[in-house]
């Protein structure tokens, strides 16, 4: 019984995002929309729950704009935008992906990563969760590290079998040579460097454009 | 996924189920704590560990005893209520499947409000207000999260709108300002 | 807030500071030291002589050091010295553990689950235990633990996969019994 729920957890974490349209999600976007804003959202809800995509990071779009007072136009752009990067994510990251790993990947998408760079951290991490080195490479994005290197340095990092935990930890300590004052583009390749140094192993390092990294021994 | 992989998977969900009465051992500890900084910063505090610094007669300390056994239930259940500290309380410690408890912490000088925003509670500001904790400018929720990914942000005074400084950023600046991630139940691989 | 962020404010004599710290830590400190000690009340006790030593110590703090680890080392050690004590010597698990006394995210299934597990553990030495509850259940790094535990990498890498053994051996046992 316990091994049968175990199962029926793990299959409900690892389901790639609804299929069918949400009525609570719906009922939620009606209450707090304007009728004539929640209706055009909804049609991109319910399109997207066709297409097996997932729905809630939609919902929580335009929820969140309403809440930030944005206007109509501005809420309705969002979510399609959203609903687009969740398609193009999926593209790149294959149909197993998970909701949470195509709402990174949109994400990524849309600061201006590269589907390649995607399809590529998923070469490098096949069947482990690609979540957090989708939100390391956005971040890295956000505070101001140029793409190709963002990317690279996800990618580097993962490709010599970097886990989460070090890439949370290079996330910090290259967000603290930024805030420092350092250039985003040099922090990054300090960041990786020193997780390089501590990551035991062979670095797999073939197909990246970033200078091959010395670790010492 | 191995055998090996399950058990311990299996073990170390075991060993992460909550413990019943946390919430409750947390606010009794952090009752110490300030009790424990009230006595450093008034001085106070000295005497009893000196056996001599404090004598009295028995029956009187009985009663002093019992006095401020009284007074203090009665006007910590209320000054534990205005801080925000939730008074101990019969309960099992209860999460629902997949979920963690999270807690945020933000540092906001001067701001008499700050709720927490987010994909769990649909960007509400008044769902998720933040305590305030014994000095000013420091403030804290626990919430139970889903595991996945969650965007968030705090809003201050109901107005100001901030991301979490020591949390990764979203990419994109959907409505003019950034928001904040959190990867909830990712991380645990041994 | 970071850990790091939050102790310079603490040092710097905001008590609300360290709260955060405390709010963010104490049901780690409090289910590895139910788990060492089997005891949910003097495991709480353990808590807060911890939080009360590290909040005292935090002038030892250095910045470079990850804050949890820190907070562990003194853990352990509060744990080492109230396991040391003649009434939690005989480190109980497996009833003081489970009926009401640390539980339980969802009905029953949970409730097993926490039951085997404190009762696989009965009988492991405090060392091994110690090892393998910071490995497996609290997901820290072998550099980690040595600094805590003062123990050799390799020693404890030896440990773990003692306890390991030992635990999954008695876990199947129970598994088996419980089908049955």
């Amino acid at each position: 019984m316990r091994r049968l729920l175990a199962l029926a957890l793990a299959s409900s974490l690892l389901a790639p995002g609804r299929a069918s349209g949400d009525e609570s999600e719906e009922a939620r976007l009606r209450a707090r929309l304007k009728p004539e804003l929640a209706t055009p959202v909804i049609e991109v809800v319910r399109s997207a729950a066709a297409q097996g995509l997932p729905t809630a990071p939609l919902v929580a779009r335009a929820l969140e704009g309403a809440s930030r007072q944005a206007g109509d136009e501005a809420i309705l752009e969002a979510v399609r935008g959203y609903a687009a990067g969740l398609a193009a994510a999926r593209r790149a990251l294959g149909s197993t992906a998970r909701a949470a790993e195509l709402d990174a990947g949109a994400g990524a998408l849309m600061a201006g990563v590269p589907e390649d760079s995607l399809a590529s951290l998923k070469r490098a991490r096949p069947s482990g969760s690609l979540v957090i080195p989708l939100v390391v490479l956005s971040d890295f994005v956000a505070r101001g590290v140029p793409v190709a290197n963002a990317s690279n340095a996800v990618l580097a990092a993962t490709r010599a079998g970097a886990a989460d935990p070090a890439l949370l930890r290079m996330r910090e300590r290259i967000d603290e040579r930024i805030l420092r004052g350092e250039a985003p583009t040099g922090a990054s390749r300090e960041g990786l460097r020193e997780l390089l140094m501590k990551t035991p192993g062979t670095p797999k390092e073939r197909g990246s454009r970033e200078p091959r990294e010395r670790r010492q021994p | 996924m191995n055998g090996d992989d399950r058990w311990d998977d299996d073990a170390r969900a075991a060993y992460q189920l909550p413990i019943e009465g946390e919430e409750q051992a947390r606010d009794r500890a952090i009752l110490r704590l300030r009790r424990e900084s009230a006595k450093r910063r008034t001085g106070m505090g000295a005497w009893w560990v000196d056996p001599d610094g404090l004598r009295m007669r028995p029956a009187l300390a009985a009663v002093c005893v019992l006095a401020v056994l009284v007074i203090g239930a009665w006007s910590g259940a209320g000054w534990m209520a205005s801080r925000g500290v939730r008074a101990p309380r019969p309960s099992i410690a209860t999460l629902p499947s997949g979920s963690t408890a999270v807690t945020f912490v933000f540092r906001a000088p001067g701001a008499t409000r700050v709720s927490l925003v987010g994909d769990f509670n649909g960007w509400d500001p008044e769902a998720t207000p933040l305590a305030r904790a014994t000095t000013g400018e420091i403030w804290i929720a626990q919430v139970p999260l889903e595991h996945g990914l969650h965007a968030y942000a705090f809003v201050i005074d109901g107005r100001d709108w901030a991301p979490d400084p020591s949390a990764p950023l979203a990419p994109v600046a959907t409505f003019g300002r950034r928001n904040s991630l959190l990867v909830v139940g990712e991380d645990q691989a041994l | 807030m970071t850990d790091a962020e939050l102790v310079a404010h603490a040092v710097a004599g905001d008590v609300g500071a360290f709260e955060g710290l405390v709010a963010r830590h104490h049901a780690d400190c409090l289910r590895f030291a139910a788990h060492m000690l089997g005891d949910r009340i003097e495991a709480e006790d353990v808590v807060q002589e911890t939080l009360l030593r590290a909040y005292r110590s935090l002038g030892t703090y250095q910045e470079r050091q990850q804050f949890r680890p820190w907070l562990f080392r003194i853990l352990v050690n509060r744990c080492r010295t109230a396991a040391g004590r003649a009434h939690a010597r005989r480190l109980r698990t497996a009833v003081e553990l489970t009926p009401g006394a640390a539980i339980v995210r969802d009905a029953t299934d949970g409730f097993e689950l926490r039951s085997r597990l404190s009762r696989a553990m009965e009988g492991l030495d405090e060392v091994h235990r110690e090892a393998f509850v910071l490995k497996l259940g609290e997901g820290l790094e072998y550099e980690e633990i040595a600094r805590i535990t003062g123990a050799s990498v390799p020693a404890l890498k030896m440990r773990v996969k003692r306890a390991r053994d030992q635990i999954r051996a008695r876990w199947e046992e129970l598994e088996h019994d419980e089908r049955r």
